[in-house]
């Protein structure tokens, strides 16, 4: 491996997310009534794309399965968001569940982040290989989690269940060690 | 300082200037910065390194490298302690402390060599048959036989360092950074794709590292040039000192990088000791080089006789002489190269004996060199202890028999080569065909499975520029050129007859298993003639090293014995790994805190605060009983159950599996999951449900709830919560694809507590204002939203206890807060927190079912009793199955009570029940204890058992056989508290 | 180690897939009307070719996705994956049985 130091940037910074709004959404993508119900309370439809997400200025819609998203939105507003979503959902067959409580989301960024995440992901997460709006759920050494390149800088949110947290951090913290020394 | 005798002044990659003291066995020796813990011996002319595993014969450094079979040392001591490292792998650190691994009392006199006197006794498979009698003696000599046979110790502590796991993804990995290997991961590098060039040399450059540059031929310059080209490019990533162990599916290989072996234990601590790559890749080149093969001549394990190469190496790399006069044998061109290297550098070449008569290229410069050439001729012997002091060498006729005199040759080094095996261990893991080739007397590789490709010497490949070539070829994606012509002759002469044929000599195939020629003779003799037979019976090439030496000799011997051609002997099978990996860097992080994730509630802190004793489920913390100072666990939970009974009690519910179930097909969708029907349960209502397997077994229960016409909350216990959702989305995605329902997970989107005990209703109601929670508003079974101690919250009243009980849900961040504010609520009314174990003994006092106790995979609900919950005519997963006849046999075990004549008495769970008192095995057995406490209401013991015939045997007394004596027990109603429930309705 | 290709995620490792063993068998429509051992053949039989197998996996740790893979069960190699409800490659050009 190359120097671990690098020089003027924090190699790598762990940091957890401040509370985020969150809503599991259910639907058939290709029918174009469940599309515009949620790009008119989200700002944007689901992306029907595998492993991507999409961002509007309400909040961002990451791909979890071919009929699963998950938004993200501000927390105060989660409840307020839940409801439009199923009041613009209803008479569809789509779920809409307020899931924010339960997920915890933390931050791996600096030019050795990707080293730390390939220590417990068998994701290829090279920063070409995972570009910026791709997202893919997987497992994080032993924690189911769903991991995110918001944008183009070298940084990877990293989603876990609420329980999950403490050891993900540990974990994480643990496997950066060797290039900060101290965190 | 202390001199190094064997040491040159000049050349090598040594630091002279960085001299590092060592001890080895106790010796206090000193050597040089670059050096591997071998070359540094033999600098101070150390050979006598270690005992052999059988004879306990003394054995000096056969090689320079990974296949070393001989020179094994423990490294360090205490908890860092490695046992069975090769001494010309490990790299000279400043400190270091090593001892042979072996032997006792120490290696220049060890006690077992009398065994060596005496190996008559020991031939091959000696364990088979010497410890076969007396029967059961085996236990008494195992231990003597291990205490004499190990090899090593395992250091008994923890392992203080750290250990490093990573994955890695490329284009192209290339193994062994040897010509070959750095051309192909230049080629591949120049593509721009991400290239792995993994080699387990500390240096880069492979045999180029040992071999005296030649004018016109690449060496030390173009491997340097290579490499800094290979450095510039950000796509390519050099690992030294990593060893490729194992070549599995789909281009998935292992490799064990040694981060900071090489620093001893003042390594930075931030650092991982080793580091454990997981490597996909898209195509692999094997560079991985050859391994020469020693010969079977007799004595030809005396200390002093080494591999041809591994001498050069010495020479070249390290300027360590491994001797002073030394005699050649062999049957391959390379080992004139050596001898030229070592007579160059004063070393005094007393013979060299080639078993060829007409050798295809002629050793022109050996002769020119005026070195003694006897061509037709072998090393037939040697004499010598601790250390060779002369080898006796002889013609040999074209029958394979001695020709003429046999001359005795003062020496104190013996040279062999053997001609070479190409490491192929790589590709034939990768499921690739081996094919034998007679000109190389070599297995090649031949037809491969997997996306990779073979190059350098590993293909055949005899000198350098062909090995780039192939290289090259091999890099950039092309087929590698046709391998150059094969310089060797070797497969002939396996084994060298010896001087002396009165049988009073043994000649090595496998120096570390101790397996002679006439060992492979026996087996042979004795019907093992498959290779597979032979290893295992031998135990051939089944050391620390695989018999990366031993094997292709030890497989011609075979040959030669059963007269068939080499080919159709063939190999054993290569299995990974191909070095030893330390469980260290298997474990990688997962050890200690890391072991496996702790999963915590949002309570957590709070529990850990009163003092919680903890109970594993699944990966969840779950409080399991609160002591309070003095307390035992018995007196916790009995304080925790009254409280519950006769106050109010509250307890974590979090980790409850919860899935919400929405669509339009969610009641179809319930009905078919569940046993009961599920059409008429109202919103706002709550429902018990039993899951079956289609087997008809119970899988799982818990508490369903109709949130609106299209959705319900589901329960599942906290074991089986994503075990249960996994099936029930295998049912949807595969089954039933038209059923419009959707399944999430909301198990940590809430919080839940759970409040019970009569005083349950006063606690809540001052903490509501928006719920009414008088019994007409909210009875049993029902549940209701609105805000508790202010936060939003659904609240379910549902008992599994058997008293007035809530379960209050909040969204998982208030749940610390509300936890709180109920404790503060009940303070007045005694309310106590309560663990895991106060629930199982409360609803054991009910005859509750808990899934995982009383049931464990073969117990249907009719077992127990609950044919209550069984539709009559719809049907449901697991209905079919409860219709067979052996379903519905009446001898099934089912559940039932157990009162023991000893009120007193707690029987252990799991214990047998017998239907009289014992009378001596084999014991007639009815059934088993599954849940047993003391309850602290009853003042007595209660347990709930599987029973043959079940509750038709009421009032039966039974038997359970305990240490030393017998209890007796009446079978009876589980229920043993409020059988008819008034308490949790009221 | 398997490398598996998920029909939605794409070549994903095999530690995040389960298996769920042999393909294509179909719960019968009426239960009742099977024999008890007609009933056992469906709950408990199952095929273990060497060779091509049609299994069904899901990717747990991925999209949660069933779907079908056809794998060589001595080379271990992925001969084609389809999604549920899709025919077998080899089928979907009229059924060979």
């Amino acid at each position: 491996m190359a120097d671990p130091t690098v020089r003027g940037v924090p190699a790598v910074t762990l940091a957890r997310c401040p509370p985020r709004g969150r809503i599991n959404l259910r639907g058939n993508c290709a029918d174009p009534a469940f599309r515009a119900g949620v790009a008119s309370t989200i700002g944007t439809e689901p992306p029907p794309a595998a492993n991507t997400s999409r961002s509007a200025g309400r909040g961002v819609i990451l791909w979890l399965g071919p009929d699963e998203w998950l938004a993200e939105v501000a927390p105060a507003a989660e409840t307020a968001f839940a409801a439009a979503l199923e009041d613009a959902l209803s008479g569809l067959h789509a779920s809409v569940v307020a899931v924010g409580d339960g997920l915890v989301t933390l931050s791996l960024s600096g030019p050795r982040s990707v080293d730390v995440l390939a220590k417990g992901m068998t994701l290829d997460v090279d920063p070409d290989r995972f570009p910026a709006g791709r997202c893919a759920r997987s497992l994080l050494a032993k924690a189911p989690v769903l991991l995110h390149r918001p944008g183009t800088e070298l940084l990877y949110e990293v989603t876990v269940a609420r329980s999950f947290s403490h050891y993900a951090l540990r974990w994480l913290h643990d496997a950066a060690l060797e290039y900060v020394q101290t965190l | 300082m202390t001199t190094q005798p064997y040491r040159l002044a000049e050349g090598g990659i040594v630091d002279r200037e960085r001299p590092l003291t060592f001890s080895f066995n106790g010796r206090r020796l000193t050597g040089f910065a670059g050096d591997t813990l071998a070359s540094a011996l033999l600098a101070n002319g150390v050979h006598l390194v270690g005992r052999s595993f059988k004879y306990h014969r003394p054995r000096g450094i056969l090689t320079a490298g990974t296949e070393e079979p001989n020179a094994l040392v423990q490294l360090e001591t205490g908890n860092r302690s490695t046992p069975n490292l090769k001494a010309t792998r490990v790299e000279l650190y400043d400190g270091l402390v090593a001892t042979s691994v072996n032997c006792w009392p120490g290696v220049s006199f060890d006690a077992s060599a009398l065994i060596d006197t005496a190996h008559r006794m020991v031939p091959a498979g000696f364990y088979y048959k010497t410890f076969m009698w007396p029967r059961g003696g085996w236990h008494v000599y195992e231990k003597l036989i291990r205490r004499m046979a190990g090899m090593g110790r395992a250091p008994e502590g923890p392992d203080p360092d750290r250990y490093d796991r990573v994955n890695a993804h490329c284009e192209v990995l290339v193994v062994g950074a040897g010509p070959a290997g750095l051309a192909a991961a230049r080629a591949a590098g120049r593509s721009g794709v991400r290239v792995i060039l993994a080699d387990e040399q500390p240096r880069p450059g492979g045999m180029l590292l040992n071999v005296a540059d030649t004018k016109g031929e690449p060496g030390a310059d173009w491997v340097g040039d290579t490499l800094s080209e290979l450095r510039s490019m950000p796509n390519v990533r050099v690992l030294t000192r990593t060893t490729v162990t194992g070549y599995f599916d789909h281009n998935f290989l292992v490799a064990v990088e040694r981060v900071t072996d090489h620093l001893g234990p003042d390594a930075p601590a931030h650092l991982p000791r080793q580091r454990l790559w997981r490597i996909r890749a898209a195509r692999v080149v094997l560079a991985t080089g050859a391994l020469e093969r020693p010969l079977t001549f007799a004595n030809n394990d005396r200390p002093g006789v080494m591999l041809a190469a591994a001498a050069r190496a010495y020479v070249n790399a390290f300027a360590a002489l491994p001797g002073r006069r030394a005699v050649v044998c062999t049957n391959d061109d390379s080992a004139y190269d050596a001898a030229l290297d070592l007579h160059r550098n004063g070393v005094e070449i007393a013979a060299i004996a080639d078993l060829r008569t007409d050798p295809a290229r002629p050793a022109a410069q050996a002769a020119a060199a005026g070195l003694n050439i006897l061509y037709g001729h072998a090393v037939v012997d040697t004499g010598g202890r601790r250390r060779v002091r002369s080898a006796h060498v002889a013609g040999i006729g074209s029958d394979g028999f001695l020709k003429g005199p046999v001359r005795a040759l003062q020496c104190d080094l013996v040279l062999m080569s053997g001609g070479w095996s190409p490491a192929v261990h790589l590709f034939s893991q990768s499921g690739g065909r081996l094919r034998y080739d007679d000109a190389l007397g070599a297995f090649l590789p031949d037809r491969a499975r997997q996306r990779v490709q073979c190059a350098g010497a590993v293909n055949g490949a005899a000198d350098t520029a062909s090995c780039i070539l192939q290289g090259q070829d091999a890099g950039s994606g092309d087929l590698p050129a046709a391998a150059s012509a094969a310089v060797a002759e070797a497969g002939s002469h396996w084994p060298i007859p010896a001087r002396n044929r009165s049988g009073e000599f043994r000649r090595f195939v496998d120096f570390q298993n101790d397996v002679t020629t006439a060992d492979i003779a026996l087996a042979v003799a004795e019907g093992y003639q498959s290779v597979e037979h032979l290893k295992r019976y031998t135990t051939l090439g089944m050391g620390t090293e695989q018999g990366k030496t031993g094997n292709v000799p030890g497989i011609a011997v075979l040959a030669g014995s059963l007269g068939a051609p080499l080919p159709a002997v063939g190999t054993t099978t290569f299995r990974p790994p191909y070095d030893p990996v330390t469980f260290g860097a298997i474990a990688g992080r997962d050890v200690g805190p890391l072991a496996d994730p702790v999963r915590e509630t949002p309570m957590h802190a709070w529990h850990v605060k009163a003092g919680a004793v903890f109970e594993d489920v699944g990966q969840w913390k779950r409080p399991f009983y609160y002591p309070l100072a003095g307390e035992t666990k018995r007196d916790a939970v009995v304080r925790e159950c009254l409280a519950v009974r006769n106050a109010v009690g509250l307890m974590d519910a979090t980790t409850l599996g919860k899935i919400v179930v929405s669509g339009r097909g969610a009641v179809a969708f319930l009905n078919r999951v569940y046993t009961n029907a599920w059409d008429d349960l109202e919103v706002g209502r709550c429902r018990y449900g039993l899951m079956l397997g289609e087997d008809g077994m119970v899988l799982d229960d818990g508490v369903t709830a109709r949130l609106a016409t299209n959705q319900f909350l589901m329960t599942t216990t906290t074991g089986n919560a994503s075990r249960v959702l996994a099936w029930l989305e295998e049912w949807l995605q595969t089954e039933w694809p038209d059923l419009d329902v959707y399944l999430t997970s909301v198990t940590e989107q809430f919080a839940t507590v759970a409040l019970a005990g009569p005083k349950a209703r006063a606690v809540l109601s001052g903490l509501t204002s928006d719920i009414d929670v008088t019994t007409g508003a909210f009875p049993f079974m029902s549940w209701r939203s609105g805000h508790v101690a202010g936060f939003p919250a659904r609240v379910f009243r549902i008992s599994y206890s058997g008293e007035l009980a809530y379960e209050i849900s909040v969204p998982a961040a208030h749940g610390l807060n509300l936890w709180a504010a109920l404790s503060r609520q009940g303070e007045d009314h005694g309310i106590t927190p309560f663990g895991t174990e106060a629930m199982h003994v409360l609803r054991a006092e009910k005859g509750y079912l808990m899934v995982g106790q009383e049931t464990d995979g073969t117990v249907t609900p009719i077992d127990l009793g609950m044919q209550w919950i069984l539709k009559k005519r719809k049907d449901y997963i697991g209905r079919r199955s409860l219709a067979r006849s052996a379903m519905l046999d009446p001898m099934r075990k089912r559940l039932v009570g157990l009162r023991t004549e000893d009120p007193d008495l707690v029987l252990p769970e799991g214990a047998q029940i017998l239907p009289t008192a014992p009378y001596g095995p084999p014991e007639t057995m009815v059934g088993h204890v599954t849940s047993s406490y003391w309850s602290g209401v009853l003042r007595r013991s209660v347990a709930l058992a599987l029973v043959k015939g079940g509750r038709d045997r009421e009032t039966t007394t039974v038997h359970v056989p305990l240490d030393g004596r017998t209890a007796r027990a009446e079978i009876c109603d589980p229920r043993f508290y409020d059988p008819d429930g008034a308490r949790l309705r009221g | 180690m398997l490398l598996i290709a998920c029909p939605w995620c794409g070549q994903r490792d095999e530690s995040e897939f389960t298996c769920g063993g042999e393909a294509h068998i179909q719960r019968p429509p009426d239960p009742d009307a099977l024999s008890d051992p007609e009933w056992a053949d469906y709950l408990f039989m199952r095929a273990n070719p060497k060779g091509r197998h049609r299994e069904r996996w899901c990717h747990t740790h991925g999209c949660g996705r069933w779907f079908n893979v056809e794998r060589h069960t001595v080379t271990h190699d992925v001969l084609s994956v389809y999604r549920m409800g899709e025919a077998p490659p080899d089928d979907r050009d009229g059924d060979p049985s």
